[in-house]
């Protein structure tokens, strides 16, 4: 399967799958959310949500429970349910005073993280009685809360923020959660009340992205001076930092395919692999290469020099002002698309050129000469 | 820094050009005060002048990344006193004829939380 580049927007600033993939949402960049669902060969847009008063910043959709999440610039999040053929909004009590910037289920899907720029992040659970989802606040960072990302146990969070830290802490909220699952020890300890700050780092820079590998046994994170660092966090007792600089632009998001292998996507266009190996983690290379055996320019035709004279004020005609990469501008996005997420088979990516590709990782290893699984 | 000055004279001296690279990229001047670390500018300015054009891709091949860090950083701080600039932007040119190595660089020059 090649990877598949649909142009469904001017730009788009978050998107999610639903559970078999056949429906995208995605934010066309206003407050509006979309979802397209695929007929044969061709996207048709479904629905449209309209909720938010501003960008919608964030979008995640809960495989089991079907619910889509959204956080917007408006400072609000809205939790969806399919009823009745449509998508029915529940306003959520954020109680924060900036934009919200990325929201994520947790991996049971009963409770949710809203990362904001109030410095906070609103973990926010369902109480029946009142029929509303309660947000209690998590407020360790001096600055923007740029990403959240949940521990497989669905207890601890990893945060990174523009004040330079990245930060693990407890989620843990009574009635939702059982001591039983973080009883037996958790990497950072079992006595974890909620709010617990169990693992701070500080680098310089902004830190834009952060996920746990597929076993929670690794938390890698992303840097504006062009740097991964992979936390190795194993059991408590081991804990062990490694900064991998790579040679290309920062990067906005990042994916685990498995235990061993990070995708970067950013301002380079280009997705790009990070892999551990016998001797550590090492930067692998872009994943977006052109295929050999395209067409080679000979020379410069006459009427492309004169074009170019006229159009560039240069004889030159033969300079490349095309992009070669399958995104056109900068990757803000990516998701798990295929396969178990331990072992990923497809990811697909979103940017700022409105474009949503899904990449095949078995298609990948063939054009980039790479071995990912 | 007295030694690294000397040492970078020594190796000047005796013509070994490439060794004296090497030694101007250890130590750059984080922390210290503006008047050290302009001296320690200048001077690794002054061994980026020995090289020629066609010899500034070789010396770069012995270069590890890190180095190449530490060299755009001193490129952009040699180029804020606006002398040598032409020479100055031949090494950046070298460095990007490289390959995609500058682009990492650089973000991590204008990201750095030390100026020195």
């Amino acid at each position: 399967m090649t990877t598949q580049v649909n142009r469904l927007a001017v730009c788009i600033s978050a998107h999610a799958w639903n559970k078999d993939r056949s429906k995208v949402a995605f934010c066309p960049n206003n407050n509006k959310i979309y979802i397209f669902s695929k007929q044969g060969a061709e996207w048709v847009k479904e629905a449209t949500l309209k909720e938010h008063d501003a960008v919608v910043t964030s979008i995640d959709w809960a495989p089991n429970t079907n619910r889509i999440l959204s956080c917007s610039q408006d400072r609000n999040a809205y939790v969806w349910r399919f009823e009745d053929k449509q998508w029915k909004p529940t306003l959520v009590i954020l109680r924060i005073n900036r934009a919200a910037t990325r929201c994520k289920w947790s991996p049971n899907e009963d409770k949710f993280a809203v990362a904001s720029g109030a410095q906070v992040v609103s973990i926010c659970y369902f109480e029946p009685e009142n029929d509303w989802w309660v947000s209690k606040h998590i407020k360790k960072h001096d600055s923007t809360v740029l990403d959240v990302a949940w521990h497989p146990n669905n207890v601890l969070i990893a945060t990174v923020s523009s004040d330079g830290w990245c930060r693990v802490t407890s989620a843990f909220v009574k009635g939702v959660d059982s001591k039983e699952a973080v009883a037996a020890g958790t990497a950072f300890g079992n006595k974890l009340p909620f709010g617990t700050c169990v693992k701070e780092m500080q680098l310089g820079p902004w830190l834009h992205c952060v996920k746990w590998s597929p076993s929670g046994n690794r938390l890698a994170f992303a840097a504006h001076d062009s740097t991964l660092h992979i936390l190795e966090c194993p059991n408590e007792q081991s804990h062990q930092q490694i900064a991998i600089r790579y040679p290309l632009l920062p990067f906005m998001d990042i994916l685990f395919l498995n235990e061993n292998n990070v995708v970067g996507v950013g301002h380079d266009y280009n997705p790009v692999l990070f892999q551990a190996g016998p001797q550590g983690w090492a930067y692998k290379g872009k994943l977006d290469v052109k295929v050999a055996g395209g067409a080679k320019k000979v020379g410069v035709s006459a009427a492309a020099m004169f074009q170019s004279m006229d159009k560039k004020g240069q004889a030159d005609g033969a300079t490349e002002t095309s992009i070669e990469t399958k995104h056109q501008n900068c990757i803000t996005n990516i998701q798990p698309f295929g396969g178990p997420l331990n072992k990923l088979a497809a990811f697909s990516t979103s940017g700022l050129d409105g474009i949503i590709a899904v990449w095949d990782v078995a298609t990948i290893e063939r054009t980039a000469g790479v071995k990912i699984n | 820094m007295s030694d690294k000055l000397s040492q970078i004279t020594a190796a000047l001296n005796g013509g070994r050009a490439q060794q004296a690279l090497a030694i101007a990229l250890q130590n750059p001047p984080y922390g210290q005060d503006p008047s050290y670390a302009a001296q320690d500018i200048a001077a690794v300015v002054q061994v980026l002048g020995q090289f020629k054009d066609a010899q500034m891709g070789d010396a770069l091949k012995d270069l590890g990344d890190d180095q190449i860090d530490v060299l755009i950083n001193y490129l952009y701080r040699g180029m804020e006193s606006g002398q040598n600039s032409s020479q100055l932007f031949k090494w950046f040119a070298a460095v990007q004829a490289k390959g995609d190595i500058a682009m990492g660089s650089i973000v991590r020059v204008l990201t750095d939380k030390n100026r020195f």
